[in-house]
């Protein structure tokens, strides 16, 4: 039994400086008002002992759930540090522990300390696992069955029935067995089982999808291969290999058809060398087909004939050419006359041309004469313009006499001479220009004559044949291509059969070519059946199977250890019974109940414990008790509890935190009658602001206790604390 | 079972399957399916129950008794009622050991022969994976390859006739029928 | 006798009896979190056994 000896608090909630208490005797008494530091004494025990743990959501305590301001403080307003240093005496000695929270320093700032009796001291990590090795006791368990938490017996109260026999495990001691049912709830261990059987069923979906594909396109290739002659039982590989080989024999004979010789192509013995052996007998037929006498005639014939209808086309382009060019000049020639004659003509007219120039030239000095006579006599004086300026005789009209011949003589004939002139210098240009045209229409037809000529030489080396004159290159030609048709046509008829043979062979391998793909496709189709009786199937078949018995074997050992959670309840709601009906009937004191029954039986739902309170007439008498009859009886489990404790835990101490909820004073002095009869078996610590259950307390326990009067809290000095004797 | 048996079996549900009808037509032809098979493999005193009690009884190699309770689905779980239970619960007084009888129509499925402890026997939607952990694989591996024989031989007749057609052939064959 | 005794003087298969030694000793070490934490480490390492084998089968088809 482990108890508390004493216990040193510092920054912790409600104390600022070091504060020893001792807990020497059975009895500790914490009393004084609403926030003098009596709450921060107990809180401290549980933080010292749990830390985190009995802070927050984990904590199962309401009030300490809360984050930022809403927060459960641990160090004091005004203090940088909490440290709280506790005494625990066992048997094996004693134990000291100490834990310490700096302000926001987070996890970096706590810090625990065990030592133990043997003097080892153990720090951090370690000392919270020796710890949990000392108490023997999670959090919760000491929050129901060592410290009577308001809180955790209201929720026993108030709760639905599964949660009330949460709380009922826990107070007779079962929580090892909750826990670890717990554990094993939590674990993925259940959802392993799901996932598998989800991962395959997918695989089974992909299988089938497989299958599908493959046995759809098998029916249509089927379809296919029943379209060529082959039956269902011609559906496998000696079929196959009897094609291969027929196909081999017909290239031979395709061959020697051709007069050539096949390359010998290795029998097919497998069926899985078909694509090589489709290709390789592909090829051969092409070469063959290539080398084929028929076809390069044919080949060469058709090559030959291109090139002489080219030189048909060339030869008579060019001869339609030269004979247009023939008649332009010939037309010319009938229009205009031949060079010579044309040449004639612009030498007469040259001749003539001299001739007036002659005449001109012969009229121009008289003509001058004249005008400028005239010119003298017109700016000379009227008697002087009579006057001849060449012999100086006066002639009576003279300027008028020479201006009449000037104009009608002299002038006009000039002018028409002039005019003459021009017109015979145009007709000259025209005959040179008609000459040069000429001299072009005779170049343009000697040109084309060359053209002629050289087609004509060009058919005659093709055809290696002299042409005379007499013959007619585009009718000989015509000749060539007709003679070359009818071979062509020759040559066509007797490569039809040949192409019937060939077209034979590339019909074989398509079928070879399908027969083969069904083979795959059934053989593919078999894989997959087959696929059951691999070592990887087998292995994740056991792999199945071994989740299913560990899933079976973890449910079995659940059933044993409800069953035996439920034979312990038993066992101590039989060795409790008694005391909780004890406590309650003196506690309340109400006629209405002779018996407070408890029984414990399995929960159908959950194979858990359900406890059931039935009075003596068997009925339930939770949902009609009053507020203070629900605590006393929330006071009666736990106390009954505390006595009958010893064997589920080591705590050999209980902490009652205003335990007088709801009572009334008689119910208040019966349960110091029940505290001091407790008092034998383990220690109490009792905090209460109630002066009534103070006084009672004082005045109704026969242990020796010690009294710590809490008053005059203040921020900076924390509680007055005065240990009465 | 190989994927021709299974399609075959597919087959056969599209026809005879009613949906919403836990043991419509389908379910009992898997029943006399596998009361034929029981017959290949030699087993006797075969009994097939369309209506009260357990589905099928047999008496297999040294006398072993087994009763069997037959479930056919798609699904990945199986219904077992608390009548289930208790029709299986019957036949051990008689001497029978219970067994659940599981056919998954998926790829790679095969019969599950799954002996559970009576006092153990789970009520409700339980999922065909749990039951791996029961198997009589010894059973199971004799079964197996006899159904897949049995669905290809009678696969036309009961295409063309359905449950009558097996139900002459199972008193052909000397197994009692129990319809009432 | 503990609660480890009394469960362990219901088990009958040897089978059962190492798993509950088992779950027994991470509750020891660590409680609720460690009887988690230890099946659940047994419980990936066979969803990742199972996992590489579906691999394999899916190889096949």
């Amino acid at each position: 039994m482990l108890k508390i000896k004493k216990i040193e608090i510092e920054g912790f909630r409600g104390f600022t400086q070091k504060t020893p208490i001792e807990f020497e005797n059975p009895i500790t008494l914490l009393y004084g008002g609403n926030h003098q530091g009596k709450s921060s004494v107990v809180n401290s025990i549980e933080w010292c002992l749990y830390g985190d743990e009995c802070i927050g959501e984990k904590s199962g305590i309401r009030e300490r759930v809360g984050t930022g301001e809403m927060a459960w403080r641990v160090v004091n307003d005004n203090s940088e540090k909490a440290q709280v240093k506790l005494e625990i005496e066992g048997e094996s000695g004693l134990f000291t522990i100490t834990r310490a929270e700096v302000k926001g320093k987070g996890k970096k700032g706590k810090s625990l300390k065990v030592s133990l009796p043997n003097g080892i001291e153990k720090e951090e990590e370690e000392a919270e696992k020796e710890l949990v090795k000392i108490l023997r006791v999670s959090f919760k368990d000491f929050a129901t069955t060592v410290y009577q938490h308001q809180e955790a017996i209201h929720d026993f109260v108030i709760q639905k029935p599964s949660e009330q026999s949460d709380v009922m495990d826990r107070l007779l001691g079962l929580s090892d067995y909750r826990n670890i049912l717990d554990g094993i709830k939590r674990s993925d261990i259940q959802k392993i089982q799901k996932e598998i059987t989800e991962e395959f069923n997918k695989f089974q979906i992909r299988v089938q999808e497989a299958i599908k594909i493959r046995q759809n396109d098998l029916e249509d290739k089927k379809s296919k291969a029943k379209g060529k002659g082959l039956d269902e039982e011609d559906l496998n590989e000696n079929k196959l290999l009897k094609l291969a080989q027929s196909t081999i024999k017909d290239i031979d004979n395709f061959a020697r058809l051709l007069g050539l010789k096949a390359v010998p192509i290795p029998a097919l013995s497998y069926s899985k060398n078909s694509e090589s052996f489709i290709t390789g007998i592909k090829n051969e037929c092409n070469r063959l087909w290539a080398e084929s006498p028929d076809i390069k005639e044919q080949s060469e014939k058709q090559k030959n004939r291109s090139e002489i209808v080219s030189l048909k086309s060339k030869f008579e382009t060019q001869y339609h050419n030269f004979k247009a060019k023939e008649k332009e000049l010939n037309d010319f020639e009938i229009e205009n006359g031949n060079k010579d004659e044309i040449n004639e003509k612009i030498r007469k007219i040259a001749d003539e041309i001299e001739a007036i120039d002659r005449e001109i030239n012969r009229i121009s000095p008289k003509a001058k004469l004249v005008e400028e006579g005239i010119s003298i006599l017109t700016s000379a004086a009227p008697p002087e313009a009579d006057l001849c300026p060449l012999c100086g005789k006066k002639v009576p009209g003279l300027i008028e006499h020479l201006q009449k011949e000037w104009e009608e003589i002299i002038k006009t004939k000039v002018e028409e001479l002039n005019k003459q002139q021009r017109d015979l210098n145009k007709k000259k240009s025209d005959l040179e220009r008609l000459n040069k045209e000429y001299i072009r229409l005779v170049e343009d037809a000697q040109r084309e004559k060359e053209g002629l000529k050289k087609a004509i030489n060009n058919i005659s080396g093709f055809l290696r044949k002299e042409f005379s004159e007499k013959d007619d290159p585009a009718a000989i030609l015509s000749v060539e291509i007709k003679n070359i048709d009818l071979r062509l046509k020759e040559i066509e008829d007797a490569i039809k059969s040949k192409r019937a043979t060939i077209d034979g062979i590339l019909e074989r391998l398509d079928m070879i070519k399908l027969l083969y793909e069904i083979l795959l496709l059934k053989n593919k189709l078999e894989q997959i059946n087959q696929i059951q009786s691999t070592d990887t199937y087998q292995t994740q078949e056991k792999i199945r199977t071994d989740v299913s018995n560990l899933i079976r074997d973890v449910e079995k050992l659940g059933k044993i250890i409800k069953s035996c959670m439920l034979r312990e309840a038993e066992q101590r709601i039989d060795l409790t019974r008694s005391s909780i009906d004890y406590y309650f009937r003196k506690i309340t004191c109400n006629s209405a109940f002779q018996t407070l029954g408890i029984k414990v039986e399995e929960d159908k739902k959950t194979g858990g414990n359900l406890y059931i309170f039935e009075d003596q007439d068997g009925k339930r008498p939770i949902p009609i008790l009053s507020q203070g009859d629900l605590n006393s009886l929330a006071l009666s489990i736990f106390l009954g509890l505390a006595k009958t404790s010893e064997d589920s835990h080591p705590l050999g101490f209980i902490v009652m935190d205003d335990p007088s909820q709801s009572l009334d004073s008689q119910e208040k002095s019966r349960l110091v009658e029940i505290i001091n009869e407790i008092g034998d078996i383990k220690s109490i610590i009792v905090s209460t602001m109630d002066s009534e259950l103070q006084q009672l307390l004082k005045n109704g326990i026969t242990k020796v206790k010690s009294i710590y009067k809490f008053s005059d809290w203040a921020l900076t000095s924390g509680p007055k604390i005065s240990k009465e004797t | 079972m190989k994927s021709e048996t299974l399609e075959l079996l597919q087959m056969l549900q599209k026809k005879f399957g009613i949906k919403g009808t836990p043991s419509g037509p389908f379910g009992k032809i898997i029943q006399k399916l596998l009361a034929l098979s029981f017959h290949e493999m030699g087993c006797t005193n075969i009994i097939e129950r369309g209506v009260q009690g357990v589905d099928i009884d047999i008496t297999f190699e040294s006398n072993q008794k087994f009763a069997f309770e037959v479930k056919t689905t798609k699904k990945l779980a199986i219904h077992i009622t608390p009548d289930n239970v208790q029709s299986l619960l019957d036949r051990t007084h008689d001497g029978y050991q219970p067994i659940i009888a599981v056919l998954r129509l998926a790829p790679f499925e095969n019969w599950i022969l799954a002996k559970i402890p009576i006092d153990e026997m789970p009520t409700g939607k339980i999922r065909i994976e749990k039951l791996r952990a029961y198997r009589m694989n010894y059973l199971e591996n004799k079964l197996n390859p006899k159904f897949e024989i049995v669905v290809r031989k009678h696969f036309t007749g009961v295409c063309n006739r359905g449950e009558q057609y097996l139900k002459e052939h199972l008193r052909k064959v000397g197994i009692a029928i129990h319809d009432n | 006798m503990g609660f480890k005794e009394k469960v362990q003087d219901k088990i009958k298969e040897d089978k059962l009896r190492s798993l509950w030694h088992e779950i027994c000793e991470s509750y020891e070490q660590g409680g609720i979190a460690q009887i988690k934490a230890s099946l659940d480490s047994q419980v990936d390492k066979i969803k990742k056994d199972y996992m590489q084998q579906l691999e394999d089968l899916k190889k096949m088809i």
